[in-house]
């Protein structure tokens, strides 16, 4: 191993982490990094590179997902020599549900409107939240709903679909 | 001198007019609250409003577009400070600090900071356009293909200063930034990049996409997975006004970012964002406790927030003074115009000085105005906190679908804040910096476009950057920057070895 | 009665039956309220000219028609809105050279057909386009500038708002009329590129963006590309006056168009309309301040120049290999 770059990634990993538990996060953001430019360098095989003085498409491409390949192997070598191990918790109910939230948003306005999306939308987002009210929950989805349809559809004109088409 | 001061008390007349006044404050009260509502940003309400302002005289109609513009720099604040949703893209730096502060009760002193250092800037840069306009041009003009790639170099470099904790991360932040931002049709050739064959991946991912998704949407997330001690900070609340001490640490960063909001603000496609992101670096490098930065630091809102105000008025100064639009919010005032049948021209002040110096002088009503709409406003929002957060999140979580859609009526991008959402939740998770990837996001493909303009330009000749002052100087500035962020890292290293 | 008596009967019943509503909807047309598709950003010259459109056919028709941005993808998200459209008259789309005549001869990438998936209803506007060199450039004339290109080839560079944009198709009608070698730059949007051409960063475009510019001594016009001078600057000469015939590019022009299949009437009725609407002397006044004139054809002289362009085009494109896939 490269002792320049063990002494450096253990000096970063000691002054200025503020906690041990980073040596698991080191290596799963390096996973994601490398992960993520792995793909792109893929993606963009077939993008033409070109020369320092014409560059194509590919000039660019190429050398920020190389970039990020390296950097991602660099984290995740810092995070194995690091001493801390604990990995993140992730609570995966609010997280699923907000993003489907937001997908069902996303896959219903256009042809259902603005209303029936947004009452889909508060619906499914509100039972992300850790103590759900079922009483109340209709009421606050029925409410947004009613006060969005009323403020964009007819205060603001905004020209989106209101009611199913 | 004393043509400008003739000129000025013309353009005051002008905009001191019953009707005048009322279309300015009409138009600041509008992008106060398009500036709170997140993703229905200034673009979307501009082109909403433009039909109506046919009925209107044409210096009614700009004065009152205008208000819209930098009333939105006003209202995107708020949000930003209050639940981490930038409301505008140039409010991005204010969820740093402010949100910060506003965790640790500080929501109203944070909003009181980013309307006081708004109003300053806003009076100043009306004063700049009035006397300056011509020389600052001719500046503006200076800058070419080479010295836009070096200044934005410069910016990337600066965005490791954005980084709280290991500077690696913030590389790799900023590469993945970089990536994102080179989604799209090249500019340079047209060719499709990581489009996956879908056209609405041809234009680029908008920013406002990008950074509801990072910060809006993952900070609902985070929110409701840390549990209900999480939450319950967030309401208290001591007081609502400066102190003397947040007076002393605010007034210096107002100023500094003032001037790099109006400089940055000039260059065609600069306008708002770029000014609150270089001030925010600035502040964070030359303080004494950078540590602070990110945890509340009362000069990391009022400097950006000062910037991206000033920013949003100079860019007036290329379309006001050249007739060419800067960026595309300045694009809608000149299609205003078009639609009253004046064309936008360098010589818009000789031919139509009404409206010139009008529009010019309403600049500074309407940051008069937005004071006085603003300060009342802080009470009401921060009392809004007091709402219970399972009634709060359901509401910000629909404000911000309506509003992405509403950019470009694409059902496709409010699909891709979910994506974003998710990426920043894992990245906040494995504590990696979001800053620099926004801001890379932002500088990259102007980097890019610059870069390979220059090379075509030279004909492949890289001395080009050296060769020109402008662009050797920001080269040398960078330079410096990366010596400054090595040197305490090098410190640090040498004293953990010498422990060791 | 045979099957195929029944189905022949079954046809021309049910031809009748579709051909009924579509007269009633000429006559009652419209009866709510009309969409126009823009498809680039709002505050644009199409922008700008939809919405005056917009006003004069509500004035006449006493519908609102709704002016929608739906930008993107070189103008290919909107169109493809309007090429999926029911042709029922109720979705229009403003269309430009750029949309109709150049964009189907740079990518094969596009959702609908060109031609088959629009209708052609009014043309509305001719765009003017002048050749523009920044002052310190030793010419002062388009001969003298031919002549100066042509000597120092590869010296030059000319500007437009994009690849495949209009401004890079003239620029390239030119290298080829002239037998220059320009380098092409391209920017994001006129903006930029106007600017850098002030600033002489770039020495040459072709196009309408800078002609207040111009005027104030900033950029120096040498020619108009139109076929006829500009009434406004009746100074400037015409390519052929100035002594670039070869040069052919047709002019930019802003036209209504509808979704492909729709009934005859209908057409007719929305190019009166649109016609009427474009005449206007307000309206000719305001397109006049953006170095255009109002042009009022019939449905079928629009269409025949939509074909005339696309040729035109395609030709250059082909010859200069330019196309946004690689």
């Amino acid at each position: 191993m490269d002792p320049l770059n063990d002494s450096q990634g253990r000096a970063a990993a000691t002054s200025s982490e503020p906690a041990p538990a980073s040596g698991a996060n080191d290596i799963l953001l390096g996973l994601l990094f490398a992960a993520i430019g792995a793909i792109a360098l893929y993606a963009g095989r077939n993008y033409v590179f070109g020369t320092t003085q014409r560059m194509g498409p590919g000039f660019l491409p190429r050398i920020v997902s190389g970039a990020l390949v390296l950097i991602g192997i660099a984290l995740m070598l810092r995070g194995m020599l690091a001493r801390g191990w604990a990995s993140p918790a992730i609570a995966w109910r609010p997280i699923i549900l907000i993003s489907l939230a937001v997908i069902v948003f996303s896959s219903t306005i256009d042809r259902l409107g603005l209303f029936v999306a947004s009452l889909l939308t508060v619906g499914i987002g509100a039972c992300a939240g850790q103590e759900i009210r079922w009483k109340e929950l209709p009421l606050i989805a029925l409410g947004l709903a009613a006060f969005c349809t009323v403020l964009f559809g007819y205060v603001l004109k905004i020209s989106m679909p209101v009611w199913p088409q | 001198m004393s043509e400008i001061v003739q000129s000025l008390a013309l353009g005051f007349s002008v905009a001191a007019s019953l009707s005048n006044l009322w279309y300015c404050f009409l138009g600041a009260l509008i992008g106060t609250l398009i500036g709170v509502l997140p993703g229905i940003g200034p673009i979307a309400t501009m082109a909403m409003l433009l039909p109506l302002t046919y009925y209107l005289q044409p210096t009614e109609a700009l004065i009152m577009l205008a208000g819209i513009y930098y009333g939105a720099q006003y209202g995107g604040s708020t949000t930003a400070v209050l639940m981490r949703l930038p409301g505008e893209s140039s409010s991005v730096v204010t969820c740093l600090d402010g949100y910060a502060m506003a965790r640790k009760g500080r929501a109203g002193t944070a909003l009181a900071t980013a309307a006081l250092a708004s109003f300053f800037a806003g009076t100043v840069v009306t004063l700049l356009i009035a006397i300056a306009s011509p020389a600052l041009t001719e500046l503006a003009q200076k800058f070419g293909p080479a010295e836009y790639f070096s200044l934005m170099a410069l910016g990337l470099v600066a965005a490791v200063v954005f980084a709280q904790g290991s500077p690696l991360r913030a590389v790799g932040a900023i590469f993945l930034g970089l990536l994102l931002g080179l989604i799209g049709a090249d500019v340079n050739t047209g060719f499709d990049r990581f489009t996956l064959d879908r056209p609405e991946l041809r234009d680029g991912i908008g920013v406002v996409v990008v950074s509801m998704g990072l910060f809006g949407i993952a900070e609902i997330m985070l929110n409701l997975s840390s549990g209900p001690e999480g939450q319950g900070e967030r309401t208290r609340l001591s007081r609502l006004w400066l102190t003397k001490e947040d007076f002393r640490a605010a007034w210096p960063a107002t100023l500094r970012g003032t001037g790099l909001g109006a400089l940055l603000g000039i260059l065609p496609g600069g306008g708002a964002m770029l000014g609150s992101f270089a001030s925010y670096a600035v502040e964070k490098r030359i303080s004494d406790t950078p540590e602070r930065f990110g945890e509340g630091a009362i000069e990391g809102v009022a400097g950006p927030e000062a910037a991206n105000n000033a920013g949003a008025q100079s860019s007036f100064i290329p379309m006001l003074a050249l007739g060419i639009p800067g960026n595309s919010v300045m694009a809608m005032m000149a299609g205003a115009m078009l639609i009253h049948g004046i064309a936008p021209s360098p010589n818009l002040a000789s031919t139509q000085p009404q409206l010139f110096w009008g529009l010019i002088a309403s600049m500074w009503f309407g940051n008069l105005m937005l004071l006085v709409i603003n300060l009342p406003l802080i009470g009401l929002w921060v009392k809004l906190l007091a709402a219970p957060y399972r009634m709060l999140f359901p509401a910000i979580l629909l404000f911000c679908c309506i509003g992405i859609y509403t950019v470009n009526n694409s059902a496709f991008e409010v699909g891709l804040v979910a994506l974003f959402g998710l990426l920043g939740v894992v990245l906040a998770k494995l504590e990696c910096p979001l800053a620099p990837l926004v801001l890379a996001f932002i500088l990259g493909p102007m980097m890019e476009e610059n870069l390979r303009r220059a090379m075509l330009l030279s004909r492949g000749d890289p001395s080009i950057f050296l060769s020109r002052p402008i662009s050797l100087g920001l080269l040398i500035a960078c330079a410096l920057v990366v010596a400054l962020l090595l040197m305490p890292n090098f410190r640090r290293a040498r004293e953990a070895a010498t422990e060791a | 009665m045979t099957p195929s008596r029944r189905s022949a009967l079954g046809l021309i019943a049910a031809a009748s039956l579709a051909a009924l509503p579509q007269v009633a909807t000429a006559q009652a047309y419209p009866t709510k309220p009309v969409k126009i598709i823009v498809p680039f950003a709002a505050g644009g010259r199409a922008d700008a000219l939809a919405r005056m459109l917009a006003q004069g056919l509500q004035e006449q028709m006493g519908q609102p028609f709704v002016v929608e941005n739906r930008g993107g993808a070189s103008g290919s998200l909107g169109s493809d809105l309007v090429a999926k459209a029911p042709p029922d008259g109720y979705t229009l789309l403003l269309a430009s050279t750029g949309t109709q005549a150049i964009l189907p001869k740079i990518t094969t990438k596009l959702p609908y057909d060109a031609d088959r998936d629009f209708t052609p209803i009014a043309l509305m506007v001719e765009s003017y386009s002048f050749i523009g060199v920044h002052p310190g450039v030793k010419a002062a004339s388009l001969k003298e500038f031919v002549d100066l290109a042509r000597a120092k080839p590869g010296e030059f560079n000319y500007a437009s708002s994009g690849v495949g944009t209009y401004n890079h198709f003239a620029g390239e009608f030119f290298n080829i009329a002239a037998g220059s070698k320009i380098t092409h730059i391209a920017y994001r949007g006129s903006g930029p590129s106007v600017n850098d051409l002030v600033a002489g960063h770039v020495q040459m475009m072709i196009g309408g963006e800078f002609i207040e510019v111009a005027q104030a001594g900033k950029v120096r016009i040498l020619a108009t590309t139109n076929p006829q001078r500009w009434p406004g600057l009746p100074d400037i000469p015409t390519m052929k006056e100035a002594g670039l015939a070869e040069f052919s590019a047709p002019p930019l022009w802003f036209g209504l168009l509808g979704p492909g299949g729709m009934p005859r009437e209908l057409v007719e009725k929305l190019n009166q309309a649109a016609n009427k609407a474009m005449s206007d002397s307000k309206t000719v006044e305001r397109v006049k301040a953006a170095a255009s004139i109002v042009r009022t054809e019939s449905a079928e002289a629009f269409a025949s120049l939509i074909k005339v362009e696309q040729k035109a085009f395609g030709d250059v494109a082909k010859q200069t290999n330019m196309k946004f896939e690689e």
